[in-house]
């Protein structure tokens, strides 16, 4: 048996700090919001001629158009950023690329007003709200007939505690990586990510507050912290085996899958590594120290 | 017991049957008539987002519905194969066009209003314009005129009929006939009150259309428009009036286009990456829990035969991001049976026989299994909810599916075939 519940001590300091390390870098490094938030205008292009793909930002300067970027995806490919665009800004500028670049093709346009992405970031968070309300009103239903002294609010806000956890840490480092590399940007996909990451993460746990339930009625006058400790052991190989196969899944879909999911599936395998680790480190560890408490 | 087994071996048997004839892309009782449905990231298209100003409206659902059937009728024009129009939050219009790569052609002719006003005569020194004809745009329609303040957004409907004439009873011109709305009632029989025995013109897209005499006040709301050769022309006109009336003002507010070969590289991948995933979860599977191990493989295989045709006959649209959901769910299918062969193993640990430690592994790991599903389904029916439409609307509902399906396969699927197993001479095989 290992010790994992007997030195939470250990697990919920290294936990705080990642945390407060995610605060420092998401307010420090800032997040990279994609155009679904931001609003803006994203055009992907190719050329067979590389150097010719180069000249495009002459043509933003010669029309005095600010605020552009531009970015060699790959070898024929480009990326130009620019605010909001409209249509027949939008014709000038490619019949401008044309005729400075013969094979100009443009392979991908988006443009968002700022109204879609006000409505979208409103509906991320009542999304995130809503989610998290749902899984501590769903443990606390699922856990109902608990004996006392066990509470199944307190199981139900642990959870949303492991819940915030892996979500700030896991977008504490998409901060860190976000500002090394372009692609991983803030969009719908990362929302839709951090929602499956909540999912998995209650999953997790709720399969370890299972066993300690079925432990705890088994031998209700055996002190909590050992429950809990024989319940996460139990159930640890089950919880890294589970987490083994997403990963590898999602592996997978990492290194095989298409770029504009890329940064989606990373997000989703940082958030699930933590999801399993907050299940056993956070969210038991957490529940066992609180009734401990009011115990004694 | 056993002749429950049997039973649910055939269900089994007999949904995977109906499954692999959905599945497969040609089947000789329905043809192809059951597709797949591709999203625009992997087929290409255009998508547009209207934002609807409902602002002056009294009946707001009414008013974007309507605004959305004209969409529609509009899309139907351009000639899309299975284009997508549905109404999102309370003010906005998606448009989905597989297929289409001229973004502005289709805004064109999809978000152009024809503007129909109603001018009054004037002069050259009053800053009154001449217009055209409607009919034959090179003849410069006579007189000047200028504009009033009432337009099409005033109209409430337009038809082709033929006019009767009062005093013989016989049908005889094609008349367009037009109806405002009650705004429009009281600006019109201020300006046919106003315009006695003057022309007042009906003006298409900067064209008249026609110019009649006002013979006296019309406090009735409609008006005929005649002028037209023949009823064809008249129907014309009455369709381009209806069409050109956009219930409700509309703006443009999200734009993309997205090209096929980036589309099929995309699906291409991630059909790979699938099964890739599916290849390495299996040897992890088998490596780790032996015969049950494979036993859960066989199920895996089952599952993503039974969900793809659910997808196909829904039919879910199948966006990257549903099916990376689709993917995602195929590592969810495969806990539901580590946490039950984990139960296995130490319900024979315990010094249980083989068949006991099936039956009670399965019922006791049920509670987790359930449990913890669950909370993945309610996060799936909120993002389903919540999201209105696009990716992260598909990547819900392929991962609803998913865990749906995945309970019934890990479950039920392996478990009998467990058992099944169990109860033979190849018993001394199982191994967990």
């Amino acid at each position: 048996m290992f010790n994992i519940i007997k030195k939470s001590n250990y697990w919920l300091v290294f936990s705080g700090i990642l945390m407060a390390l995610s605060i420092f870098f998401i307010a420090v490094l800032g997040l990279r919001w994609g155009v679904d938030y931001k609003g803006g205008t994203i055009i992907e292009a190719t050329s067979a001629d590389p150097e010719k793909l180069s000249s495009i930002e002459s043509i933003f300067k010669k029309k005095e158009i600010t605020g552009f970027q531009i970015k060699q995806a790959s070898n024929n490919q480009i990326i130009i950023k620019l605010p909001v665009i409209d249509n027949e800004k939008h014709n000038e500028l490619t019949s401008a690329f044309k005729e400075k670049i013969s094979d100009y093709s443009e392979t991908s346009y988006s443009s968002v007003g700022p109204v879609i992405s006000e409505d979208l970031t409103r509906r991320s968070i009542m999304a995130v709200i809503l989610a998290s309300l749902g899984i501590i009103i769903y443990i606390a239903y699922a856990f109902r007939k608990l004996p006392k002294p066990l509470s199944p609010w307190r199981f139900g806000i642990s959870a949303v505690i492991a819940i915030i956890h892996d979500l700030l840490i896991t977008t504490g480092i998409v901060a860190v990586i976000g500002y090394y590399a372009s692609w991983m940007e803030i969009d719908v996909l990362f929302i839709t990510a951090l929602l499956t990451i909540m999912g998995f993460s209650v999953h997790d746990t709720i399969v370890v507050y299972d066993r300690l339930r079925e432990n705890f009625l088994h031998n209700p006058h055996q002190k909590i912290e050992v429950t809990a400790e024989e319940s996460v052991n139990q159930t640890l190989a089950r919880s890294i085996n589970t987490s083994l196969t997403v990963l590898v899944v999602l592996a997978a879909l990492f290194i095989l899958g298409g770029e504009s999911i890329r940064h989606f599936v990373l997000t989703l395998i940082i958030g699930i590594a933590f999801g399993t680790y907050s299940s056993i480190f956070v969210a038991t560890a957490i529940l066992s120290k609180w009734h401990a408490k009011t115990s004694r | 017991m056993k002749k429950g087994l049997w039973l649910s071996l055939s269900v089994i048997v007999i949904v995977l049957a109906v499954s692999v004839l959905i599945d497969l892309p040609k089947s000789f009782l329905w043809g192809d008539r059951i597709k797949a449905m591709l999203g625009l990231d992997l087929i290409g298209g255009t998508e547009l987002i209207y934002q609807a100003d409902l602002s002056q409206s009294q009946d707001k659902i009414k008013d974007l519905n309507n605004l959305s059937s004209v969409f529609r009728n509009r899309v139907d024009e351009l000639g899309v194969s299975e284009p997508n129009i549905q109404t999102t939050g309370n003010d906005k219009i998606l448009i989905e066009l597989p297929g289409i790569k001229d973004i502005d052609q289709a805004i064109d002719k999809i978000g152009a209003t024809y503007e129909l006003v109603f001018m009054v005569e004037s002069t050259a020194e009053e800053g009154g314009v001449q217009l055209g004809d409607y009919y034959d745009p090179a003849f410069t329609y006579p007189g000047y005129w200028k504009l009033t303040d009432l337009t099409g957004r005033q109209l409430k409907s337009a038809d082709a009929t033929f006019q009767s004439d009062n005093q013989s009873g016989f049908q005889s011109d094609a008349v367009t006939s037009i109806k405002f709305d009650n705004v429009g009632k009281e600006k019109f029989a201020k300006l046919t009150g106003e315009n006695l025995q003057k022309r007042i013109a009906i003006v298409l897209d900067n064209k008249i259309v026609s110019a009649p005499t006002v013979q006296n006040e019309i406090t009735n709301g409609e008006a005929v428009i005649t002028g037209s050769n023949d009823i064809k022309e008249a129907q014309q006109l009455a369709k381009r009036l209806n069409e050109g009336m956009l219930p409700v003002p509309a703006n443009l507010i999200a734009q993309r286009n997205i090209g096929a070969t980036l589309g099929q590289d995309s699906l291409k991948q991630s059909a790979v990456a699938g099964l890739v995933g599916l290849f390495l979860v299996s040897i992890f599977m088998v490596f780790y829990y032996r015969t049950s191990g494979l036993i859960a493989v066989i199920a895996l295989v089952i599952y993503s035969i039974i969900t793809l045709a659910i997808f196909k006959l829904i039919p879910v649209t199948l966006s990257l991001a549903g099916i990376a959901g689709f993917i995602l769910s195929i590592g969810m299918a495969i806990d539901a049976n580590i946490l039950i062969f984990e139960r296995m193993r130490e319900e024979l640990r315990s010094g249980k026989v083989l068949n006991l430690a099936i039956v009670d592994g399965f019922k006791r790991a049920w509670s987790s299994v359930r449990d913890s599903n669950f909370s993945s389904i309610l996060t799936c029916i909120i993002l389903y909810y919540i999201s209105g439409s696009g990716p992260v609307r598909g990547f819900a509902i392929t991962l609803l599916i998913g865990i749906l399906v995945s309970l019934f396969t890990a479950i039920t699927v392996t478990r009998t075939i467990l058992l099944l197993i169990s109860s033979t001479k190849l018993k001394r095989f199982i191994h967990v």
